[in-house]
């Protein structure tokens, strides 16, 4: 703040003046809606995380409390179960994913150099979607229906029969949890494929902003088949689909696959970039470069692509063949193996280096100590005659939150610390900080210790009461007296950060005299971060600061305070950080926010069973959102031709150059994650049924299918055509391939729906026919997307308002096609898929 | 105001002064709650051959791990508080030996043995099948070839494989008998199986262990085995029907149950409802509830008045019996011996 207000005073720069308004976000209740500035969501992400967080560790003590003496009877086992299962799902929905993304939308810009992340509307949209799925989770309190079904939900216990609308409240909130997820995600590749500071080729990144890519990809395949799970329970909970229904041929265990399938991941999505900050704190603290990069890098590669391959480690005991299973066993020894390289890479990089025992660095070291523990422990569970012993007690409760809180949360509070100066331009007290940490690291220890040892004496998880007859009683009262403690201490810890935000002493640029590119910048940063794209020829760049004669000044100081009429920032190759064009991005909007609102309205009328109301809100939504896709960037012509001249990157930009055909490829990828979760739903569930279709009933099929998927082919033609029409510059040609294919596609989606509805069995019929239905309508769903897609860049092409070759029309159509033809191979697969796999196999 | 922050930051580190010493008279008392005398069901103190060889590996585990984390551990405090130097004098080849070599080589030993381990634990020749069957939150227990239909106690004869076959009623649950074995899921849509050896006659005491709402807490069982002589004698006599008893005030108790009880309990040669747990013997039963109250008969008194009190949300629902017909029908479930 210091280094901000001293240079205002030395000299009043109106550029400078200028671009700080045009950056800032707006103030008031209107101008809090409209934000989409990554660092106010960032920290917005980040604060609603800690009150979740509070709320999870208040519902821990009573979890602890019941626990504390055999046969208490303080909670029942309705509050006792429905506790637990919002202390678990809190901790890992609303908690941990959302407190990673409101870091990563705050760091990852200021660490390479951006503006702004690469989809600000976006963020805000993701934020209120959070904010408003965590509300509806805890609205089940109002109406005294709280799920307790536990933070896994497993089938059948969490469908229609054996649970109450409290379920409804958690799948509907955590829905839109993930659609926030998901949309960070997106955000946080893209920024970082795209926005770094020319010059910081992928070996200079930071290891954290290499967590963060990795985990950015990692969500986009795990939290899908999770919001395909939660969407195919909702439907056999609202509207009549026999997915998980045992009776009609569902699958008791197909939930534990799609449910594992992300729950496995989700814990290295929490971890990744818990050991991207511990990298940061300890390269700092050691004021050394950390050892073994590319070791490091490959580990959290493998433990990423690895973590994929782990997921039916969680079902060891539901009975599924021995021999196989051992294979997740050894796989998840290679995390043991990634984690270890680590681990040894940091204790080389802090050699000799005699670190100063600050509070960032006293949380790393906590972080050792226990995350270690938990490692060790994790490799107990991984193998599997272990696990079936200890599967499902309290030993795996205590590993579990020995590596979430030693693993993940230590780390967050190291690096909210660590990066406290740049969070809120003011250091923390010292004291207290060290306090805090003191008592919860000590708390930790005696609660989640003794654990191991009531587990392994056979007390189980999600019991209520225990007899005193297990011998585990002193152990109990001790665990829960450690709570007490580790509560004290986290409480003291936030407490003591939320004081220092307002009363701390005033932050200097760089107190821990770190090495990446945030702690060029004053404490807190200036709304607009950096005043021009920095330079970057090192991993630190603050320590070795780029040659004067590096040629990519020249760029970078013509976009000083540049644009000032727009927001814009440099956009810059994959690999090499190649300045390649100026990427426009969208300023203070309410967009996103009244979406949100929509899609909430379209939650809570599924919830009141008003499904005609849901419909309606679910239209607004995607009508709201087509508007806000089509509205065009406010660009001032005369700025954009005077830097045009100057720059030596054109402003806007197409195809893999800009950022929103990245955000199309992203989106891609996750319709194609969901797709591919229903075609192994489809095949899943023959594999375990007697007859397929299930219960003799008739088969669809004949030459109607056939012929409703032919106009796909046909529409190639048209997609041939329009492509053909823009490179060759034929406006006619172009529009006409345009109409041809938005022509063959209405053919589709008409004769998609006349088929479907005279299928000879409806949708409740059994497993078979919902997923029947539910894979030949996900194609036409998305044609009706595309179709408006391209009918949005017909009339684009049509109305001749821009140039044939200006870049957004030619983006407009490259997103508009990829996304027919991506549309036109699912319709073509599902024909195969329902159609022709049951005659072959 | 600067006075007070210096006095609270006093008492803070005074605080942080003791807290040493809480910590360690808390781990000397974790040390001495879990030492006293060995617990009922630890997974330590096996009862059979499977747990013994699963606790083997878990000691395995236990002291490399414990080695291996100590060595970390002084390594980091070597790195720390070592001679100060300008460069790491350590790097690839530490990293390398420490964090992938040699952990490769334990990890390949454990998975040998795993391999192993789970080859032995799914052969041999099981010689007694039995068929258990979850409902909420209790245990159907069937021997085939014999019409013995039991809840939440099973009877097995020692030193012989069982292979246990399972399957839920309703939602997920999971059978474990800690001392015994690990444990094994059961799905309501396909069986699953476990084996099992008992080493010594006894009890040993089992859980439902997924998750599945309501008295979860509250669903256990007991295994109990015998002598292979005495089991046979067991078999003979469960598989008998129970005689007509002809105390008066038994005999009314019979002619209760019938009107009170018949619609959901089965006893054989009276009710063939199955609902609820069969009753044919109950009197021998040593738990009311699935494990949750001992047998006596004013527990049972208090069960059949209200069931919800003792073990809640179960789907058994209160009775109003007048006092003599509940007298008369505590005296004919405790003659079902």
């Amino acid at each position: 703040m210091t280094t901000t207000q001293d240079r205002s005073h030395d000299k009043i720069d109106p550029a400078e003046q200028r671009f700080s308004e045009l950056w800032s976000s707006p103030t008031g209740l209107k101008g809090f809606i409209a934000t989409v500035n990554n660092r106010p969501i960032g920290k917005r992400y980040m604060v609603t995380a800690l009150i979740f967080f509070s709320i999870a560790v208040a519902m821990a003590l009573l979890i602890r409390a019941q626990l504390a003496f055999p046969r208490n009877d303080l909670l029942g086992p309705d509050a006792y179960n429905g506790v637990f299962t919002m202390h678990g799902s809190t901790m890992l929905y609303l908690f941990a994913v959302p407190f990673i993304e409101g870091l990563g939308l705050y760091l990852i810009p200021l660490m390479i150099g951006a503006r702004d992340v690469a989809f600000p509307r976006l963020s805000s949209f993701g934020y209120w979607l959070y904010l408003f799925g965590g509300v509806t989770m805890y609205a089940s309190f109002l109406f005294g229906q709280v799920p307790d079904a536990g933070w896994t939900a497993y089938t059948p216990l969490s469908g229609p029969k054996y649970s109450g609308l409290g379920l409804d409240f958690w799948l509907l909130g955590l829905s839109m949890v993930e659609i926030a997820g998901l949309g960070a995600a997106v955000e946080i590749v893209v920024t970082i494929l795209k926005f770094r500071a020319p010059g910081m080729a992928i070996h200079r990144m930071p290891l954290i902003v290499w967590a963060y890519l990795i985990i950015g990809v990692m969500i986009i395949f795990a939290f899908t088949p999770l919001l395909l799970g939660t969407m195919l329970l909702e439907m056999d909970r609202s509207f009549g689909t026999r997915f998980f229904d045992v009776d009609r041929g569902g699958s008791s265990l197909l939930w534990q696959h799609l449910f594992w399938f992300f729950g496995h991941p989700e814990v290295y999505i929490i971890f990744l970039p818990a050991t991207g900050v511990v990298t940061s704190v300890v390269e700092t603290f050691s004021r050394r470069r950390v050892v073994a990069y590319k070791l490091i890098l490959a580990a959290l590669m493998i433990t990423g692509f690895v973590s994929f391959g782990l997921w039916s480690h969680h079902m060891f005991t539901a009975g599924l063949p021995d021999l196989p299973m051992l294979f997740f066993t050894a796989a998840s020894f290679m995390i043991a193996l990634a984690s270890g390289t680590q681990i040894f890479a940091w204790i080389a990089t802090l050699w000799g280096t005699r670190p100063r025992f600050s509070v960032p660095f006293l949380y790393v070291l906590g972080f050792f100590f226990i995350f270690l523990n938990g490692g060790f422990t994790g490799v107990m569970v991984a193998t599997m005659p272990f696990d079936w012993q200890v599967h499902d007690t309290h030993f795996v409760v205590a590993h579990f939150h020995h590596v979430l809180i030693g693993g993940a949360v230590f780390p967050f509070l190291a690096g909210l610390h660590y990066w406290m100066p740049k969070l809120t331009g003011r250091m923390f007290n010292d004291r207290f900080a060290k306090l805090g940490f003191w008592v919860a690291f000590l708390g930790f220890n005696i609660t989640f210790v003794p654990m191991y040892f009531i587990g392994a004496f056979g007390m189980r998880r999600r019991v209520y009461t225990y007899s005193e007859d297990l011998g585990v009683t002193d152990l109990n009262l001790i665990s829960s007296l450690g709570a007490i403690l580790l509560a004290f201490g986290l409480a003291t810890t936030l407490l003591n950060l939320l004081i220092s935000m307002r009363k701390g002493r005033v932050a200097p640029q760089n107190p821990w005299e770190a090495g990446t590119l945030e702690w060029s910048l004053p404490s807190p940063p200036p709304s607009y971060g950096f005043e021009k794209p920095p330079v970057v020829e090192d991993l630190y760049p603050e320590w070795k600061r780029a040659s004067l004669e590096n040629p990519l000044h020249t760029i970078s100081e013509t976009l000083k305070f540049r644009p000032l009429s727009w927001r814009g920032t440099l956009v810059t190759d994959v690999t090499d950080a190649r300045p390649q064009a100026v990427q426009y991005l969208p300023g203070p909007t309410r967009i996103p926010f009244v979406a949100a609102v929509a899609l909430l309205a379209a939650a809570v009328s599924v919830l009141a069973k008003t499904y005609i109301l849901a419909l309606v809100a679910a239209l607004c939504a995607s009508g709201i959102i087509a508007r806000w896709l089509y509205r065009d960037p406010q660009i001032a012509e005369e700025e954009f031709r005077e830097l045009s001249a100057r720059l030596k990157v054109p402003l806007s930009s197409s195809g893999s150059v800009s950022a929103g055909w990245w955000g199309m490829l992203g989106l891609i990828g996750i319709i194609a994650t969901a797709y591919g979760g229903l075609v192994y739903a489809y095949y899943y569930l023959w594999l375990y049924s007697e007859s397929w279709p299930q219960f003799g009933l008739p088969e669809p099929g004949g030459l109607s299918p056939v012929l409703v998927t032919s106009p796909l082919i046909l529409s190639l033609f048209g997609v041939w055509m329009s492509k053909r029409g823009r490179a060759a510059t034929r406006p006619g040609m172009l529009s006409f391939g345009l109409t041809t294919t938005c022509f063959f596609g209405t053919l589709f989606v008409l004769g998609g729906i006349l088929v479907l509805a005279r299928v000879p069995f409806g949708i409740d019929e059994s497993a078979y026919s919902s997923i029947y239905y539910i894979l030949n309508g996900f194609p036409l769903l998305l044609a009706i997307v595309a179709l408006g897609l391209l009918g949005a860049t017909l009339r684009r092409v049509l109305s001749r308002k821009e140039a044939f070759n200006e870049a957004r029309l030619v983006l407009w159509l490259q997103n508009s096609e990829l996304f027919w033809l991506f549309t036109a191979l699912l319709g073509v697969l599902s024909y195969l898929v329902t159609q022709v796999s049951p005659h072959l196999i | 105001m600067t006075v007070k922050i210096k006095t609270t930051q006093k008492r803070a580190s005074s605080i942080a002064g003791i807290l040493p010493q809480v910590a360690v008279g808390l781990l000397l008392s974790i040390l001495n709650a879990s030492c006293t005398d060995t617990p009922r069901d630890s997974i330590f103190n096996p009862g059979g051959p499977a747990a013994a060889r699963i606790a083997e590996l878990g000691w395995e585990m236990i002291w490399i791990f414990t080695g291996y984390f100590l060595v970390t551990l002084l390594l980091l405090a070597l790195a720390l508080r070592g001679r100060k130097r300008e460069k790491s004098p350590i790097g690839f080849r530490f990293v390398f030996v420490l964090g992938i070599a040699l952990p490769t080589l334990i990890l390949v030993k454990i998975l040998i043995s795993t391999l192993q381990l789970t080859l032995d634990l799914g052969s041999g020749k099981s010689e007694l099948q039995i068929e258990i069957t979850s409902h909420h939150w209790w245990f159907e227990v069937r021997y085939p070839g014999y019409p013995i239909i039991d809840a939440n106690e099973i009877h097995i004869p020692v030193g012989k494989m069982i292979r246990f076959k399972l399957l839920s009623k309703a939602v997920v649950h999971s059978f474990w008998v800690p001392r015994l074995t690990g444990k094994r899921d059961m799905l309501p849509d396909h069986p699953t199986e476990l084996r099992m050896t008992a080493g010594e006659p006894g009890i040993y005491h089992g859980t439902c262990t997924e998750y599945c709402a309501g008295p979860h807490a509250l669903m256990a069982f007991k295994l109990i085995a015998h002598e292979p002589a005495e089991f046979e004698k067991w078999l003979r006599t469960r598989a008998e029907v129970p005689a007509v008893p002809v105390d008066p005030v038994v005999l009314k108790g019979r002619t209760v149950f019938e009107k009170a009880c018949a619609n959901c309990h089965a006893i054989r040669g009276l009710s063939e409802a199955r609902v609820g747990p069969d009753l044919t013997y109950m009197g021998s039963r040593t738990t009311i509830g699935a494990g949750t109250v001992p047998n006596t008969k004013g527990n049972m008194a208090g069960w059949i008045a209200n069931p919800q009190k003792i073990k809640p949300r179960n789907l058994m629902p209160r009775s109003y019996l007048p006092p003599e017909d509940l007298h008369s029908l505590l005296e004919y479930l405790e003659s079902l011996k």
